[in-house]
């Protein structure tokens, strides 16, 4: 069994815990066919049985703060297979992360988590992304008498204000900084919500996640490509909830597992929510061997 | 004061562990040891040097009057790599996003303008600052390039015209891989301006080749900015021709003692004439401050400058290509 460690990265409410919840059904449930399997279950469940209840009932997921690690714990198996691998998720705040770019630090116990990580899930999620707006651009979409020179009172500049390809990319800096030069990082990007874009994508020609990172976060885009040498990364777009709780709630009452919805890069559709864990177990487990 | 008892000690100790297995976002701040990242502001020597050891380094800089659009000119690129890239060129990481944000936020809408602006820069040539882009070419059969650019202020330029002790504290000079002197084409277009802007540029050129900080190993790149307010001048034909005739003095004047000189007319961010597009001339200057260097050249070897004390540093770290 190989040891594979996850962390979890994302600014708030990028949808990080309905991740997990919805991970932890489907691979406890065996609901999905050819999804990972969840073979033991010998630790503390509590926080992940929690989360699962509200996921299922489809409430939004409450984060509790409460003094035990929120860690998500599971020895998971490839169906059909021997494979197995321990797989150790702290579920993070994306307080967390919005701090260590601003304050330019990290607790020594994080610092632990990113050393001993086998591979990065991080998450984007479109309602959140704040883009680069340049008053050049504006004007020139707005067109002549824009830039009227009237300034309003001008607000000082704040770091936590900046656009969040700048502040994903940082992240992703300060974390491949502690990982050893010649030790190739696994990076699973998931665009959450995705059920959200989804009809926008179709409308432009261009379904897959990659187009839409590409699209959307373009600096992000351009880092992971340049930057192969330290990371393998594989873009999937993922609506754990399947939908809006609210509109979409005659279409989510059927079987939970199946309101899953994942694409990966090239566009194709499955329930199995397990895809990011299970690619970055694979290039683990290749490494390995 | 009266002993705590073993039970009351044994719920004291298990508090304190709760509280050290806390997950760390809940703020215990006193019990936490932390660990500084990198910072993301302006680099220091001692900085560059280490970056310099690592990966194949271009270091430019920037020179001009105030406002000539040094600045503007440095967060310009860092946008067009907001967008997508430069050419045949990707974002391959920066140690100074931050600063580079900070020097964009007035060009942000955030920041409450209809108009985008630059703060001036403030700065010595004591303590000289750069900030670093890692750029890649698209089809990643070459290794990453480090862009290293100074951010010296008009003011610090002003004093190396001045005087030939100030220019000699210009010491990445030495090390720099294009003098990218920027005249303000704004200023061209005026004619009370005119005759100063060149008088300007030409003395910082003339004193820099002069006190030894600039020769033959040194590439020029001649930048006349924001073409846009002079495209739309009244004064245009004057003003064109005017650029003809600094580019035929400087030419004259300068050519021979120096190992590369260009002239290249730009407009970072066109207010004025818009359909010369974000960014206009930086194909014409940008992929070659990436691709070449003077170092690169054979004839390098005959030409090594005598380092001054500052520069030491530099020279220890000898991976330049």
């Amino acid at each position: 069994m190989i040891q594979c460690n996850q962390l979890l990265v994302g600014l708030p409410g990028t949808g990080k815990t309905t991740f997990l919840a919805a991970l932890y059904h489907v691979v406890e449930s065996a609901d999905i066919e050819d999804s990972l399997v969840l073979e033991k279950l010998d630790f503390d469940t509590e926080y992940l049985n929690t989360i699962r209840e509200q996921w299922l009932k489809c409430e939004t997921i409450e984060r509790t703060t409460g003094s035990k690690k929120q860690v998500g714990r599971m020895v998971l198996r490839v169906p059909d297979s021997s494979f197995r691998a321990e797989v150790v998720i702290p579920d993070l705040l994306g307080e967390t992360f919005d701090r260590q770019f601003e304050e330019r630090r990290w607790t020594k116990d994080f610092s632990n988590l990113v050393a001993s990580c086998n591979g990065l899930i991080v998450f984007i999620h479109p309602d959140k992304v704040v883009p680069v707006r340049s008053i050049m651009e504006a004007n020139y979409v707005l067109g002549p008498g824009a830039d009227d020179g009237s300034d309003v009172t001008a607000p000082q500049w704040n770091l936590k204000d900046a656009a969040t390809q700048i502040k994903m990319v940082d992240i992703l800096q300060f974390i491949l900084n502690e990982i050893p030069e010649g030790r190739l990082l696994p990076i699973a990007i998931v665009i959450s919500a995705w059920d959200r874009v989804l009809d926008v994508m179709r409308a432009l020609g261009e379904p897959s996640p990659s187009e839409w990172l590409g699209k959307y976060l373009p600096l992000l885009n351009q880092f992971l490509v340049s930057n192969f040498e330290r990371l393998n990364y594989e873009i999937f777009g993922i609506s754990a909830q399947g939908g809006d709780y609210e509109k979409d709630s005659k279409k989510l009452q059927g079987e939970a597992s199946r309101r899953v919805l994942v694409v990966t890069k090239t566009g194709n559709n499955r329930n199995d929510i397990s895809s990011p864990i299970r690619w970055i177990m694979s290039i683990v487990g290749s490494q390995t061997s | 004061m009266k002993e705590k008892s073993s039970e009351e000690k044994t719920t004291l100790l298990n508090s304190v562990q709760e509280i050290v297995n806390a997950p760390h976002y809940i703020s215990t701040p006193e019990l936490e040891e932390i660990q500084e990242l990198f910072s993301g502001e302006d680099l220091r020597t001692a900085d560059v040097a280490g970056i310099m050891s690592g990966s194949p380094t271009r270091m430019i800089v920037l020179a001009g009057a105030a406002d000539a659009g040094k600045t503007t000119l440095l967060v310009t690129i860092m946008h067009l790599f907001h967008k997508g890239g430069i050419g045949d060129y990707i974002f391959a990481g920066s140690r100074t996003l931050p600063a580079f944000e900070r020097r964009a936020f007035d060009s942000y809408i955030t920041s409450g303008r209809s108009v985008p602006t630059t703060q001036h820069t403030v700065s010595s040539l004591d303590d000289i600052k750069f900030l670093h882009l890692a750029v890649r070419k698209k089809t990643l059969d070459e290794p990453t390039i480090n862009l290293l650019f100074t951010d010296i202020s008009g003011e610090n330029f002003r004093q190396a015209r001045d005087s030939a002790e100030e220019c000699k504290k210009l010491w990445v000079l030495h090390r720099a891989d294009y003098f990218a002197l920027l005249l303000d084409g704004g200023r061209i277009a005026e004619p009370t301006q005119r005759q100063h802007t060149k008088i300007d540029g030409i003395t910082l050129l003339r004193r820099c080749i002069e006190t030894n900080m600039l020769g033959k190993s040194s590439y020029i790149d001649i930048l006349f900015s924001k073409m846009d307010i002079l495209e739309s001048s009244s004064e245009r034909t004057r003003a064109l021709s005017f650029i003809e005739e600094i580019k035929s003095e400087i030419t004259e004047r300068f050519v021979s003692s120096l190992g590369r000189l260009r002239f290249i007319t730009i407009a970072a961010r066109p207010t004025e004439k818009r359909e010369l597009g974000e960014a206009y001339g930086f194909n014409d200057f940008l992929p070659t401050w990436i691709e070449e260097s003077p170092f690169i050249r054979p004839i390098m070897s005959s030409l090594q400058p005598v380092l001054p004390q500052n520069a030491r540093m530099f020279a220890r770290f000898g991976s330049i290509v």
